[in-house]
């Protein structure tokens, strides 16, 4: 049966997620420092007993140590709890190049609330494409479409399409059935005419959202997967400490 | 008043540099040697001072090498480079210049009485 040290350590092991080797001189050093603790707060007049408990207390949550040594910013970083950071982070908050979760912000970001170049969610905000339920950015699709070239249900922006458009210039072709427009087609400038090609092309926005839908809903699965995976992961093996 | 985790976690760094600077240690050591100096400042989260540690060694700050400790155990000590020290001696330059604009910005103000041990690390600076 393992001690009370061994599974400390095992739990922090479990959060750092690294290669063997790696781990085995993570877990040597960090127990060379508890039981070099332990003996120092012994010589204090401190039972055997407590001192564990007082040198496993001040070494910290494992789970904290164990995240930080995942390290700043790995290829991959699942995570079932917190922030993960990384190229391709997955977790309730997710921060990366491609991030996906609850709250995601990248690059590339999916989720609840995405932030990014290009995102999709329920609140998608994004500087270039943006697909979502409730969607603000450059050329966005969206229910409620907020945006340079904005296409949706409700959309308004500086060229806008969709079911209620609000627009400094609605194409004709883009118009809904209520649409509000201070350019028309007569005086409109050649550069909003030029942009509204997009929503001419209609390859384009049909391709953007034949790509998007897909996408979205794999990155879901995908990311409902990978979580409950991480958090399977990190509560079979021991649940002692779990939150400790 | 307390000294927030994000002011900690910034500065952590530089902190493990300077206690470097003085000599090859290990991380029990650092964390003893740090709280000398700033009673309190590991106080719950003794076991961050590794991650940071690591961090630093792959950036080619420290190196680390594994020697048979006092006790007969294999113990990691680590030591500064001379990229370590040269990224320690900017750091200090960096707060030096800092202290001077917030100092003139905000006047002296001593630390008060009320300044209360962050619930985390126990900082009693």
């Amino acid at each position: 049966m393992k001690n009370i040290l061994d599974r400390y350590l095992d739990r922090v092991l479990l959060y750092a997620n690294k290669p063997a080797a790696e781990a085995e001189a993570i877990r040597a050093e960090l127990q060379d420092h508890l039981l070099q603790k332990i003996e120092d707060l012994g010589k204090d007049g401190m039972p055997r007993e407590e001192a564990i408990l007082e040198a496993l207390r001040q070494h910290g949550s494992p789970k904290v140590v164990g995240y930080k040594l995942r390290g700043p910013f790995p290829w991959v970083d699942i995570r079932s709890q917190g922030t993960a950071r990384g190229v391709i982070a997955i977790g309730p908050k997710a921060v990366g190049v491609f991030a996906f979760g609850g709250m995601a912000v990248g690059v590339f970001a999916c989720g609840g609330l995405a932030a990014g170049l290009f995102s999709a969610g329920g609140l998608a905000l994004g500087l270039l494409f943006v697909w979502g339920g409730f969607g603000i950015g450059g050329v966005v699709n969206a229910g409620f479409a907020l945006g340079v070239v904005a296409a949706g249900g409700c959309a308004v922006g500086l060229l806008a399409a969709g079911g209620m458009a609000i627009g400094v210039w609605v194409p004709p072709f883009g118009a809904g059935p209520v649409t509000i427009s201070y350019y028309t087609a007569k005086n409109v400038p050649p550069l909003l005419k030029s942009l509204a090609v997009l929503f001419k092309i209609e390859a384009f926005m049909d391709r953007y959202i034949a790509i998007l839908i897909p996408v979205y809903v794999l990155a879901i699965l995908g990311l409902s997967y990978l979580q409950v995976r991480e958090a399977k992961r990190t509560r079979s093996e021991d649940d002692w400490l779990i939150n400790g | 008043m307390k000294l927030s985790k994000k002011t900690l976690d910034g500065n952590m760094d530089t902190l493990l540099l300077a206690v470097l600077s003085e000599g090859p240690s290990y991380g029990y050591q650092m964390v003893q040697d740090l709280n000398t100096k700033a009673p309190g400042v590991l106080k719950t989260g003794e076991g961050t001072i590794y991650p940071v540690l690591h961090r630093l060694e792959e950036r080619e700050l420290i190196q680390s090498s594994w020697r048979t400790g006092e006790t007969g155990r294999q113990r990691r000590y680590y030591r500064i480079t001379p990229k370590g020290k040269k990224a320690l001696a900017d750091n200090r330059l960096q707060w030096a210049a800092l202290k001077k604009v917030m100092t003139t910005v905000l006047g002296e103000s001593p630390v008060p009485e009320s300044f209360q041990p962050n619930t985390r690390y126990g900082v009693t600076v």
